[in-house]
């Protein structure tokens, strides 16, 4: 029964060496507390991971018991989970600051968004603002453009006018051109017509205007009356002078030698007041006439012959050119 | 009278059990008999959730994880529960790491992303 108590202290002591103390801690337990050290004073264990950290510090305390008991196999096991246990205590406060992080990029990156946008929105604004300057613009030269077509379109008229003036213009001109031939030939007519006219009078140009003769066989002999055989050439004259009525004449009386002078300045009065009666009473206005009788005082011819006598019984009918009236003679 | 003779029997038979006892109990305290099924059970969650998107990041810590988890189902074939518990929690402490090393490694990432998507905007948006 001795060997009992004995035997008894032997499993005591077997037992107790398994669980035996370490005085110095086995290199992954330095490496652990190195790395729980460095997760529990890294900020962002401390305020993203604390419960990663909590379970690193559990397993390290469980290798230091493990220590205190002498269990090598514990402390190392306890130290590797310690280690694992601060690394992922750092890896996730490292991923939820990060994370965090991402939540105020994203605030920037939104604001960075809106920024681009209201750029985007200002060019839109920007170039629709453009597009309606440029339709403006475009509005404006169509304007522009229909005005100066209005404008083409208004000076083409006007030229077509211009140009339909200027045909009328040209007619007018034409017609005038054809009046004023007109009339050319109708001066000329005029012309020919008094020439003849007067050539058929018998009517000699002198510088008093056309003189006209009209002979001693007009009138019988000592008297005033003109011969109903001469009424021909007077009816003549008269025409001629209502065809002209602008000229004046004067009907001057001349007498041959025989005979006192007051009576033959009486004579040749009468016979020309006769021819003035006479051509009044052809229509001739008496205003356009005047009358002198000037005796023997102008012959034409010498007073030695019945013939001569006869050619200086006469009576002149001076007419004016124009309107003037026809001087006397001196 | 006979009563006086058993207990000097007895009391050595009592000082047996009693350090027996102990014994066990010490034994008990420095490592577990009992399989470790609870344990095994979160290792194999952990390195299954490690060993899904995380083992690109994270392929050491992966692979580490995923041996000391086949160690330990050979050690709980073994019957060796105390390597078992052992290997498990350290294949969950890698799991773990591995997990948390790619999320972080992730997050970093999309970090960067961002910040250069922010700096592409800036850039655009002073071109212009």
């Amino acid at each position: 029964m001795n060997k009992k108590p004995i035997l008894t202290l032997l499993m005591t002591a077997l037992v107790t060496a398994g669980c035996a103390s370490v005085s110095t801690p086995p290199p992954s337990l330095v490496e652990a507390r190195d790395t729980v050290n460095s997760a529990a004073s890294n900020p962002n264990v401390l305020s993203n991971a604390p419960q990663e950290l909590r379970k690193a510090n559990e397993s390290l305390a469980r290798a230091d018991q493990a220590l205190a008991k002498g269990e090598e196999v514990d402390v190392n096991h306890h130290s590797y989970v310690a280690s694992q246990r601060a690394r992922t205590a750092i890896a996730a406060g490292n991923a939820k600051a990060s994370e965090d992080l991402i939540k105020s990029a994203e605030v920037e990156r939104e604001r960075a968004r809106a920024d681009a946008r209201e750029a985007e929105a200002q060019r839109a604004r920007i170039s629709v603002s453009n597009a309606r300057a440029d339709a403006r613009d475009a509005r404006a030269d169509a304007n522009l453009q229909r005005e100066q077509t209005a404008a083409a379109q208004q000076q083409t008229a006007a030229a077509q006018q211009q140009a339909t003036r200027s045909q009328q213009d040209a007619a007018y001109s034409a017609n005038q051109a054809a009046t004023a031939n007109a009339h050319a030939a109708a001066s000329e007519a005029y012309a020919a017509s008094l020439e003849s006219q007067l050539a058929a009078m018998e009517a000699i140009k002198t510088n008093r205007g056309l003189v006209i003769t009209l002979g001693d066989v007009l009138f019988e002999f000592n008297r005033a009356e003109v011969k109903a055989s001469a009424q021909s050439r007077m009816v003549q004259l008269a025409d001629f002078l209502k065809q002209y009525p602008d000229r004046r004449l004067a009907i001057e009386g001349h007498t041959d030698n025989t005979g006192g002078a007051t009576y033959n300045l009486e004579l040749s009065q009468r016979r020309a007041e006769a021819v003035k009666m006479q051509l009044v009473a052809l229509g001739v206005s008496s205003d356009r006439i005047t009358t002198v009788g000037y005796g023997k005082d102008f012959p034409v011819a010498a007073n030695d012959t019945d013939t001569n006598r006869a050619i200086n019984r006469r009576v002149e009918v001076v007419i004016s050119e124009g309107g003037q009236v026809v001087g006397a003679r001196r | 009278m006979n009563h006086q003779a058993n207990p000097p029997v007895a009391r050595p038979l009592a000082g047996f059990a009693v350090v027996a006892a102990l014994s066990i109990l010490t034994l008990a305290g420095c490592a577990s008999v009992e399989p470790p099924r609870e344990q095994m059970a979160v290792a194999r969650a952990a390195v299954e959730r490690a060993s899904g998107p995380a083992a690109a990041e994270a392929p050491a810590e992966v692979s580490q994880a995923r041996e000391k988890l086949d160690r330990a189902n050979v050690a709980m074939a073994r019957e060796d529960y105390d390597s078992a518990r052992r290997l498990a929690e350290q294949a969950e402490a890698d799991a773990n790491l591995a997990e948390a090393k790619s999320h972080s490694v992730r997050a970093e990432r999309a970090l960067r992303e961002v910040r250069e998507g922010i700096r592409q905007l800036r850039e655009e948006l002073a071109r212009r």
